[in-house]
């Protein structure tokens, strides 16, 4: 290879920026909220793995050297997971390693085809396959089950990875992959998947599934700004992935205090923390407002760059808005359950432990602070000027959004649950092939004999077909 | 001569090869494969040998025969030493769990 | 060297070797293999391979086998069942490994035999006898190559070594260790005692002077683990363990390497490189002496350090469980 492995790039700092900081709070984060110490220290050192795969993979020249560096990131969460819930950590596993097959599949067929860089679009028709592959780890609507599931039940620290960092590989591969013209089959995903998961977000009984659902949302915002295939749209996606990984990460930060507080994630066992975590009150309120896009937090800065980038694509762009209503009712919603309300009884956790995993929040937080008090900044660190952020019109635009969300959520409070079930069959039809992979598991399962000798036969006679094969 | 050596390479890797598959005393596996590496061990030596050479101790009487196999010889007799004595240990701990030699009653890891 | 008599030692070599396989009684399989052993060993010494052919009667010949030995009455055997396995799948009976083994032959032989023609040696080997006593000041060319042309190589495989010791304890690790006092009949013990200086002369000098005739450290220190081994077996695992404590096995084991890497990193602090013999601060001395060829009289030390501590531990540990109560074994 005579290419170098790792190239240098603008749009490839601010997300190896994004998962420093990530991996810097989790660390902090995780020593407060692992109840045992050999939890903590695989924890830590798996982070480690974590980070150090996934600075190679955001580096990374060519599509082989992303594909191994990804791949490796999925073990290693695989293994956090594992950590507490080993049933769900096998299942991500499965998805994560059929939409890797397929992502090798375009792989191979680009670098036959020529192209192989990760500078340069990808060929046309080999599309399908990397949308595919790169569409599990995205989250893409179809290849989705797997997310409300997986985000909603890993540890709290895990999840702000996974919904931080680790989906968001998806996208960066989508941005190297498309061509620079709009992708509407992608732009009608993204959008789809923003409504779809806004209002699924709004009727989940759990915290952290809601934070999942929410994930959904927020990746089809940067899918669809992806998709739009200009300068403005892949500094969009690059930007909201950013703040979208630093507020998400706050907020299943969040989650995991509540849920070690109160014992459960449901909302009905949840109330009144906004007494007992003061903090983390004041944390979430900065993080909630910020995912909503309020004028002053980075969320405004990010969201109004991606509407700039679907300037022209308006059905999308009215689309995105009634998904941002719904994310302002779901929420609303959680902050009304978790914190507000009568006081459920919490448990009592060690101060210096609740210290900790607020420490690990407010790490974030100072990361966010720029982004927001400087909303140019980042925009013109990759290279698109002159956006003007602030007008009037853009923040009566994001206030009202936020009034309808506070009304409808006012409205609806009463029937938490309604049409959750429906939706949910919907969601999990996809996972029925994991039914195919299991019996696919079985069969081979059933041919392995478990005789040494059978193997080393098998291999000894398999090496002597190949090598009469190629002398011929 | 070369022709007789690769000659008797070729069978008594294949021996080897054929203890290693079909004899179920895992003690003949390593039988098996100590055969097969005593014929990469005579493999390199017979090639090594240049007709008429002299041993590689100066100073030479005419030509010497070539070194280099033979201290990659060296080095693979010792560490086929230590894997048989490794495998020895395999075997005792093995059979302490399965109280057995026979290889194929060694299944554990199936599945 | 008459191709009549390499034809014979060939003709026995494989036929030992099918006695080996083909024997059901595993002692008298082992004994034949190290018959096997001994005639390669010859062989090689007609190749002009000498200093191959002492260490493959050592090691393959003799502590192979005897650790063979050891395993073979640590474990509790079965009878086996008579005939073929029953429920085997069909391929894996004698007539299929038969198959699968010969065509293997075959094509291993075709594509040996576009190897056979006049040997030239490649230039490496042609340097390196040409210029080992001006480059090295050694005359045994072996040596000069495993300890300071690809002295590298040699460290690894003493990292090999430790891996094998090391892995061998861990297995093996755990249950009560039983002092034995036994040993051999009187004689025995007699006799040993007036042979062990000679054989303790005879490991010293492969081992000091490899460096000017066959032999060299792993030589040396074999013998100096076999000497280890016929004091366990002839005086009791007491006695030996009373001479040479496992501690002190593990000191001088450590020892060795640490030898060898300090020796090594003498080379860079002169300048001259990592393992460095000449162009380090070691001096070439006269060719045909004790002190010559720089620093692989102290490599040979070190390697045989390092060898002779780790397959007499290897042995010692092996040993250990044979002096346990059944039940203590930890499973």
């Amino acid at each position: 290879m005579t290419e170098p492995f790792f190239v240098v790039a603008a749009e490839r700092v601010l997300p190896a920026l994004l998962a420093g900081a990530l991996v810097a709070a989790a660390a902090v984060y995780g020593e407060g909220y692992f109840d045992a110490v050999e939890e903590r220290r695989a924890f830590r050192a798996l982070l480690r793995v974590f980070f150090f795969s996934v600075i190679g993979a955001v580096f990374s020249s060519s599509w082989l050297v992303f594909f191994v560096f990804v791949e490796i990131s999925t073990v290693a969460l695989f293994l956090m997971i594992a950590i507490q819930r080993r049933d769900v950590a096998e299942g991500y596993l499965q998805i994560q390693l059929v939409g890797a097959s397929f992502f090798l599949a375009g792989i191979a067929g680009a670098s036959i085809m020529g192209g192989a860089l990760l500078s340069s679009p990808v060929p046309r028709v080999l599309l399908p396959l990397f949308i595919l592959g790169l569409g599990v780890k995205a989250a893409l609507p179809g290849l989705h089950f797997w997310l409300p599931e997986v985000h909603g039940t890993a540890p709290a620290p895990v999840s702000a990875l996974l919904s931080g960092f680790a989906v968001k590989l998806g996208v960066f591969g989508f941005l190297a992959a498309l061509p620079s013209e709009p992708h509407s089959f992608l732009l009608a995903a993204g959008a789809f998947m923003a409504l779809w998961g806004a209002f699924r977000a709004a009727l989940q009984p759990d915290v952290k599934r809601l934070l999942a659902y929410s994930t959904m949302s927020q990746l089809g915002y940067i899918v669809a700004a992806a998709a739009a295939g200009s300068q403005v749209g892949t500094a969009a996606a690059i930007f909201h992935t950013a703040v979208h990984g630093l507020v998400k990460g706050m907020l299943f930060f969040c989650a995991g205090i509540l849920e070690k507080t109160y014992g459960t994630k449901k909302f009905s066992g949840l109330g009144g923390g906004a007494a007992a975590l003061p903090w983390t009150f004041f944390l979430f309120v900065f993080a909630a407002a910020s995912l909503l896009g309020l004028p002053g937090t980075p969320g405004f800065a990010s969201k109004g760059l991606i509407k700039e980038a679907l300037h022209g694509f308006s059905p999308i762009s009215l689309c995105l808005l009634a998904a941002n209503v719904g994310t302002a009712v779901s929420f609303f919603k959680m902050g009304a359950f978790a914190f507000g309300g009568v006081q459920k009884s919490p448990r009592k956790i060690l101060q210096g432990r609740l210290r900790l995993m607020n420490g690990g929040m407010l790490m974030l937080v100072v990361f966010l602070l720029p982004l927001g008090l400087f909303p140019g900044w980042a925009p013109s660190f990759l290279g698109v000027e002159g956006i003007r952020f602030y007008s009037f019109a853009k923040c009566a635009e994001s206030l009202s959004v936020a009034l309808a969300g506070a009304l409808l959520f006012a409205a609806y409070r009463k029937k938490p649950g309604f049409a959750d079930a429906l939706l949910r069959r919907i969601d999990e039809a996809g996972s029925c092939f994991s039914c195919v992979s299991e019996r696919g598991g079985a069969f081979v399962r059933s041919v392995q004999s478990g005789f040494l000798r059978g193997y080393l036969f098998a291999a000894v006679a398999t090496a002597l077909l190949l090598m009469l094969w190629f002398s011929r | 001569m070369a022709v007789m050596s690769f000659l008797t390479v070729s069978l008594l890797f294949a021996l080897g090869l054929f203890t290693v598959l079909s004899r179920r005393n895992v003690f003949k596996t390593v039988i098996g494969l100590t055969l097969m590496e005593s014929a990469v061990l005579l493999l390199l030596i017979s090639w090594a040998y240049i007709p008429g050479g002299s041993a590689p101790i100066l100073p030479l009487q005419g030509k010497g025969v070539d070194p280099l196999p033979h201290a990659f010889t060296l080095t693979a007799i010792v560490i086929g030493a230590c894997d048989i004595a490794l495998a020895f240990a395999f075997i005792m701990k093995l059979n302490r769990f399965e109280r057995s030699v026979n290889v194929d009653d060694f299944r554990r890891l199936k599945g | 060297m008459s191709e009549p008599l390499l034809a014979f030692l060939y003709f026995f070599i494989l036929l030992t070797a099918v006695v080996a396989v083909l024997l059901d009684d595993l002692l008298s399989s082992f004994i034949s293999l190290s018959v096997t052993g001994v005639l390669m060993a010859t062989v090689f010494a007609l190749f002009r391979a000498p200093d191959v052919a002492l260490t493959q009667a050592i090691i393959n010949s003799g502590l192979v086998t005897s650790l063979f030995l050891v395993a073979y009455s640590q474990t509790q055997r079965t009878p086996s069942p008579a005939g073929e396995c029953r429920e085997c799948p069909f391929w894996l009976r004698w007539p299929g490994a038969a198959l699968v083994s010969s065509l293997f032959a075959a094509v291993l032989f075709r594509g040996l035999y576009v190897l056979s023609g006049d040997r030239i040696p490649g230039s490496t080997s042609a340097h390196y006898l040409s210029q080992t006593l001006e480059e090295t000041g050694a005359l045994n060319v072996v040596a000069a190559i495993l300890l300071d042309y690809r002295a590298f190589d040699t460290l690894g495989e003493t990292t090999v070594i430790f891996t094998a010791v090391f892995g061998i304890s861990l297995l093996l690790s755990g249950g009560k260790y039983v002092h034995s006092g036994h040993g051999l009949s009187f004689i025995v013990k007699r006799g040993m005692a007036l042979l062990t200086p000679f054989i303790l002369l005879y490991a010293a000098s492969i081992l000091f002077l490899g460096h000017l005739t066959p032999g060299g450290g792993f030589q040396g220190g074999s013998v100096f683990a076999t000497v280890a081994i016929l004091i366990c077996v002839v005086y009791g695992t007491n006695f030996e363990a009373a001479r040479i404590s496992p501690k002190s096995k593990e000191t001088f084991e450590a020892g060795g390497a640490m030898l060898f890497v300090f020796i090594g990193l003498l080379g860079i602090a002169w300048g001259g490189g990592f393992l460095a013999n000449l162009s380090g601060p070691f001096p070439a001395g006269t060719p045909g002496s004790l002190f010559s060829g720089g620093n692989m009289l102290l490599l040979n030390l070190a390697v045989g350090m390092k060898v002779g501590a780790g397959l007499s531990s290897i042995f010692y540990t092996m040993i250990k469980i044979l002096e346990l109560e059944d039940d203590s074994w930890p499973s």
